[in-house]
């Protein structure tokens, strides 16, 4: 039995430490939040350019200004890269027809949702 | 003969009805042993890790590359820690948990970009049912329903507030009900046949997503090479239909696959049990065009506890 509680405590490590941290990565991404006035306003969301093909970059910009604004970006099923007031997606052949990107902009006050869309084809 | 045809129709009823999980890499052990069915009042744990690996695009069954474009993905693989937990209710009844935890769930993408989700599995929770033995010990069927509990998370999101894509989620966020039909045949002595049929419908979670209905049939047999030592073959098929998402069909979702696996198994201690089981794909056919899996290898430790023996030596200890 003490064997037993061993190897799930030592299975219980190797799970912790092995895990790399939850994220993501693009390489052109890196853009933080964008603060340019103490005034909260979110005036649009924009996706730059609005059809692609699989496998191809959108860029869709949060406009919007305040302080110490928190940006919570999601999508019906494309995938999101980078954080802040710029990101940029993409989409697998699984996602072909309109994706929904939805974007959260906080100051810890105020909060507005906007979605934008785009089109994904072969 | 008619126990023969009666185990054929089982097998071909459950199959015609049957279907899985398709994008997402869903993940459960390949038990080693199907039929697996605990005597009563014994108690198994099983821990596993499994490793997954995909590389390629399939259209169809053949390869598929999309050239240049920098957000196709180039790999795309996941580290899963799992723990099964099977009791024997009766003689004929054993209940079994299943769950784990999935660390590094990637996508890494031509131009460098990545993906990583981390995070509790489903749980699957299921009932096996021997209802069926014949007088020559020659025929033994089971039958097991269960459920998949949707535990893990679904809507995870990275610290800086982006989701992540729904293929590194760890959990679906839809419950789940499997069915599965076994039979095992025995041959000669100590020399076994068992064939199974597992059915899983996917229901639909709280973004409208519903994952493919999911067929596997499975036919495996183990052969005892040196003491401990036994070599388990068996040959998977499985039949995965298309996902929907607000009622649409994502067409380049399900797929045919059929996968060999040759493991390995060696019983040591007392009712210790290590096992490696690789997984190959020798044949796969997607609807439209899909990432296909190159490769999973899983490695299972499992220790058998008769419960009754330690109550008995328990309740010894307490009389001397």
């Amino acid at each position: 039995m003490k064997l037993l509680y061993s190897l799930i405590f030592v299975l219980a490590i190797f799970t912790i430490y092995s895990c790399k941290k939850e994220g993501s990565y693009f390489p052109d991404s890196g853009t933080g939040n964008k603060d340019t006035s103490s005034v909260y306003s979110y005036s649009s969301l924009i996706a730059t350019p609005d059809t692609i093909q699989v496998g191809q970059i959108v860029d869709i910009y949060a406009n919007a200004t305040g302080k110490n604004l928190i940006y919570t970006w999601s999508s019906s099923h494309a995938e999101i890269f980078g954080s802040g007031y710029h990101i940029q997606c993409s989409a697998e052949p699984c996602c072909i027809g309109n994706q929904k990107i939805t974007c959260i902009v906080s100051d810890g006050v105020h909060s507005v949702t906007k979605y934008v869309v785009f089109n994904v084809s072969f | 003969m008619i126990r023969f045809i009666l185990s054929v129709f089982c097998v071909i009823l459950f199959s015609s009805s049957s279907y899985s999980q398709c994008c997402a890499q869903g993940c459960s052990m390949t038990s080693s042993d199907i039929f697996d069915l605990l005597s009563k009042n014994h108690l198994e744990v099983t821990g596993f890790y499994k490793h997954s690996y995909s590389d390629k695009y399939y259209s169809g069954s053949s390869q598929y590359s999309f050239g240049s474009a920098p957000l196709s993905l180039k790999n795309t693989s996941f580290d899963y820690f799992g723990m099964s937990i099977g009791y024997g209710i009766t003689k004929k009844l054993t209940a079994e948990a299943q769950g784990g935890y999935f660390g590094n769930k990637t996508q890494n993408f031509v131009d460098g970009a990545w993906l990583v989700g981390n995070g509790l599995s489903d749980w699957e929770v299921t009932l096996k049912y021997n209802f069926y033995n014949s007088k020559d010990s020659v025929w033994s069927m089971t039958i097991s329903p269960g459920i998949k509990l949707p535990i893990g998370n679904y809507r995870d999101y990275t610290p800086q507030g982006v989701k992540l894509s729904r293929d590194v989620q760890s959990g679906t966020g839809a419950y789940a009900g499997i069915i599965e039909y076994a039979c095992r045949i025995k041959l000669k002595r100590n020399f076994y046949i068992v064939a199974s049929s597992e059915f899983e419908y996917n229901g639909i979670n709280p973004e409208q997503y519903q994952y493919g209905y999911k067929f596997t049939n499975i036919v495996s047999t183990k052969l005892n090479l040196y003491k401990g030592l036994s070599f388990i073959g068996m040959l998977k098929h499985e039949y995965c239909t298309n996902d929907y998402f607000y009622d649409q069909e994502i067409l380049a979702s399900g797929y045919n696959r059929i996968t060999a696996i040759p493991a390995l198994s060696y019983d040591f201690g007392n009712d210790w049990s290590l096992t490696a089981i690789p997984e190959f794909p020798l044949y796969q056919k997607f609807n439209s065009i899909q990432f296909a899996q190159a490769y999973n290898v899983s490695c299972s430790l499992t220790k058998d506890i008769n419960l009754s023996r330690s109550k008995l030596s328990s309740s010894k200890a307490w009389h001397k």
